[in-house]
């Protein structure tokens, strides 16, 4: 899908671009994409 | 003039209200302790005073200043020191590490070596250890450790949450006489105790909390006053 | 011990307990001549630039990272990028993209070409450092594999930079034991005055309390900063090293399997202290390489045993013991520094 995407010439860096989200992802929910209920303090 | 107000503070964890319109505050070199039971939001107005906790209605002031969306670098910065509950020490660091590390917001290397050099007179007993772990001190000598280090930021004011949690009565007699002898030399003190008794004595007013962080009580402390009527009022307080 | 001795007698002390020996038996190493051993050598030290530097940050920090062997790759890919002969540029690269061809123009003698690579290394650690220190845990630990995979898949697709799955050529084989050594040592002092400056000293604060040390005024992710910029320049320095001293390589060179050792090194040493770094890189180095005998040639009485993957194996093992006895490593967070003060002070006190 993210091949998809992408333009032609960074197709071949796909992966990298889907850790970079995997990173992202940890940085702006912490507590996962779906967080527990009353998790938050 | 008060040095510390609270005006109408309210905190809440979403649905779930901790504190509902506190009203208290310290005037300048005033010795004041905020008593109430185990869950009356002692906790969370320390948390609010100290920055770490955002209230969700009302306001406080400090210095004439409204502080209540610094952050706690900011407040630090103004004047308040806190001493947190259960004695967070920095085990693995000696006991002068733990002072020096105190002064992170003073660039000023010569005026924090003084300052160290005076906690040093004051507490002979962290003159005594300076080069050793401070996990190895005793609980007293911690606790005392966690204040010093709070003392070397110069505060004009010192906020300690608990500082009596799990030391013998008489060691947390010692670390009392110790705030009051601070106060008289100008630090102004806002006590959070659950131990009512000896942190009335020790202070000039006093502000008993109950659920919700209601004030029911507020009136002078000193060595006059009748600790067994308090008690028991205290007592009630916690089962109404 | 007294209390008021200087910084700067404060991190020798730290510092040169680690270091004698190591130049002792680097001495003798170099007497025996034994191009085996000295090769071996080299590698450890090297290994121990890359493990001293994972110890900056995560041992004063307490935060994992899988990423400083990214670092590691990202320097030893710019010096080497740097310092091929420009003669030989022209047939590694002839596809530099316009906005590098600078690169292929000119060459940097090796020492200079480590200390730019370390450098740029440091530039690309503040960036990726920003977001990435307000993680802890868990969340530290995915996000600096996740960097990891990154720099592997754009190092082995962006070919007419980096040769792409190729190995490096041509990359000039000038690190030897000394120049290992010499990394080693600068990578031990390094840590040791970060270890005993205030920064390093609230990094430590952070680590043993963060609500405490947010309460002194302490800025948790500011110090981070500075400990994991620190650490991935001394990651890189060992990159960089190494890199010329195999002078041919490619991305599988720094991969997981070197993520592996140099974190197993530092957990079972002892991530908690320096000290642990060196004794976890000695430690590991000498197990896996007397496994790596078994496996290839047998040792004395003992038959080649023929299991490939032995040493892995063992290491992982070993990890794991250490992991489930002694979750603060050999070590246990001590320095050989201490063990001296106490029999000193033992001594004294039972006078």
């Amino acid at each position: 899908m993210l091949n998809a995407l992408l333009p032609l010439e960074l197709r071949v860096f796909a992966d990298a671009f889907l850790y970079t989200i995997v990173i992202i992802v940890l940085l702006i929910r912490p507590s996962g994409l779906i967080a527990a209920k009353g998790a938050r303090v | 003039m008060s040095l510390l107000k609270l005006d109408q503070i309210s905190i809440s964890y979403g649905r779930a209200v901790a504190v509902k319109g506190l009203d208290i505050h310290v005037d300048e070199g005033e010795f004041v302790s905020l008593i109430g039971h185990n869950g009356v939001g002692k906790s969370s107005t320390v948390k609010a005073i100290a920055g770490v906790v955002r209230p969700t209605s009302g306001s406080i002031w400090f210095k004439d200043r409204d502080i209540t969306q610094m952050d706690p670098g900011g407040i630090l910065r103004m004047g308040i020191a806190v001493v947190p509950e259960g004695r967070h020490i920095f085990a693995r660091l000696t006991v002068r590490e733990n002072l020096v590390v105190g002064a992170t917001i003073s660039r000023d290397r010569s005026a924090n070596l003084k300052n160290l050099d005076s906690m040093i007179d004051r507490f002979p007993v962290l003159g005594k250890y300076s080069g050793r772990m401070a996990g190895l001190l005793s609980g007293g000598e911690q606790q005392q450790l966690a204040i010093a280090r709070a003392l070397m930021s110069s505060p004009s004011m010192l906020l300690l949450d608990e500082p009596s949690l799990g030391l013998a009565p008489l060691i947390v007699q010692q670390v009392f006489d110790l705030l009051k002898e601070l106060n008289e030399q100008g630090v102004s003190i806002l006590l959070i105790e659950q131990n009512a008794a000896q942190a009335i004595v020790a202070s000039d007013r006093y502000y008993v909390m109950r659920t919700g962080g209601v004030i029911s009580t507020e009136a002078r402390g000193g060595d006059q006053v009748d600790v067994a009527k308090i008690e028991s009022d205290y007592l009630n307080f916690g089962t109404v | 011990m007294n209390d008021r001795v200087s910084a700067w007698s404060r991190w020798v002390f730290l510092a040169l307990p680690l270091i004698t020996p190591l130049i002792l038996i680097t001495v003798l190493i170099a007497v025996t001549d034994d191009i085996s051993l000295v090769q071996r050598a080299s590698t450890a030290m090297i290994l121990m630039v890359m493990v001293v530097g994972l110890h900056i940050f995560s041992g004063n920090s307490g935060v994992i990272s899988f990423g400083s062997v990214a670092f590691a790759m990202i320097a030893a890919y710019t010096s080497a990028l740097l310092t091929i002969p420009v003669e030989q540029k022209p047939s590694l690269f002839p596809d530099m993209p316009g906005f590098l061809s600078w690169i292929v123009e000119f060459s940097l003698p090796v020492p200079a070409g480590i200390v730019v690579a370390v450098l740029f290394t440091g530039v690309v650690a503040v960036i990726v450092g920003v977001p990435l220190v307000r993680l802890s845990g868990l969340s530290a630990g995915i996000a600096t594999l996740a960097f990891l995979v990154v720099v592997q898949v754009v190092i082995t697709k962006w070919k007419a930079v980096t040769r792409g799955e190729s190995t490096m050529v041509g990359v000039p084989k000038e690190a030897t034991l000394w120049w290992a050594l010499f990394g080693v040592v600068l990578a031990i002092a390094v840590a040791a005055i970060f270890q005993v400056s205030r920064n390093g000293r609230r990094l430590i604060a952070t680590r043993e309390d963060d609500k405490a040390a947010m309460s002194i005024g302490i800025s948790i992710p500011k110090e981070r900063l500075v400990g994991w910029t620190l650490s991935c320049m001394v990651a890189a320095t060992g990159g960089a090293l190494y890199g010329h001293y195999i002078s041919t390589f490619s991305a599988t060179t720094f991969g997981f399997a070197l993520t592996f050792f140099v974190v197993a090194m530092l957990v079972i040493g002892g991530m908690g202290s320096l000290t642990g770094a060196v004794v976890g890189v000695l430690v590991v180095q000498v197990l896996s390489e007397f496994f790596r005998t078994l496996e290839t040639q047998g040792l004395g009485p003992i038959p080649i045993i023929d299991f490939p993957g032995l040493t892995e194996m063992v290491l992982a093992l070993i990890l794991l013991i250490v992991l489930i006895v002694r979750p603060s490593g050999i070590t246990g967070g001590t320095e050989v520094a201490d063990w001296f003060v106490r029999r000193k002070s033992s001594k004294a006190s039972s006078s």
